[in-house]
């Protein structure tokens, strides 16, 4: 068994659910290969240095793996044909930091993050009947666009 | 950069060289993760900076240039900053 950090960015589009159902969904591939997931962290999205495949933003996600080398061959597969996520990349490391990585750590710093973060609590204070609606959805869509003009 | 380093880049060897260590010494490993660490040692356009000029060491500037490689990889970092 070896260890892996494992990072894939997602596109920035998706919900903050969707980005928990790609977790779920890789986390899956990898344990039936008989791999030990020991950490994920959902790192927020954040701006790219520069724009990559069209793409200025994008969500992180960290995986502390522990496994065979098969087992990261198979999901880095799936994770090429996956339309959602943008790139990925995958370090053997000596052994896994169990602590909260720097990209964790710095994930509200930014100042663009941290607006949005405010505002999907403000959603989420909302009455819990309305919280699934479509209407919902547009409002978390309205203040996407709303970000993306600040940035501009 | 300072005088003192200019000098010793043209033939004048100055005794204080030595002096300035390696400034990952006695560091763990380089975190390719930590952006805000490796900005330090790349230029505003974004080129890794020489170890001549930081005082990395031959060892930990290996280290450091594959850590800016991956950083750049994962978009932590620019290839070339505009």
């Amino acid at each position: 068994m070896r260890f892996y950090e494992h990072i894939f960015l997602a596109r920035q589009d998706l919900s903050t659910s969707q980005v928990q159902g790609l977790i779920d969904h890789f986390k899956e591939i990898v344990t039936s290969s008989g791999a030990h997931v020991s950490k994920v962290e959902n790192c927020g999205t954040r701006v790219l240095a520069q724009p990559r495949m069209r793409h200025r933003r994008a969500h992180y996600v960290l995986f502390n793996i522990e496994s065979k080398p098969e087992a990261i061959d198979e999901m880095e597969r799936q994770m090429r044909f996956h339309s959602d996520i943008l790139l990925f990349q995958t370090v053997r490391v000596d052994k896994l930091d169990p602590e909260p990585s720097i990209l964790f750590q710095t994930r509200s710093h930014r100042r663009w993050e941290g607006k949005g973060e405010n505002r999907e609590k403000k959603s989420e204070d909302m009455p819990k009947d309305e919280k699934k609606t479509s209407s919902d959805k547009e409002t978390i869509r309205e203040s996407r666009s709303d970000q993306k003009e600040d940035i501009s | 950069m300072s005088s003192k380093d200019r000098s010793s880049s043209s033939g004048h060897t100055s005794g204080f060289r030595s002096l300035r260590s390696c400034p990952f010494d006695g560091k763990g490993i380089i975190d390719y993760k930590d952006a805000r660490l490796l900005q330090k040692y790349v230029t505003e356009r974004g080129r890794k900076l020489p170890s001549r000029v930081t005082r990395v060491s031959r060892k930990r500037q290996r280290e450091l240039s594959r850590a800016i490689e991956r950083a750049r990889f994962i978009g932590l970092l620019p290839y070339m900053a505009s």
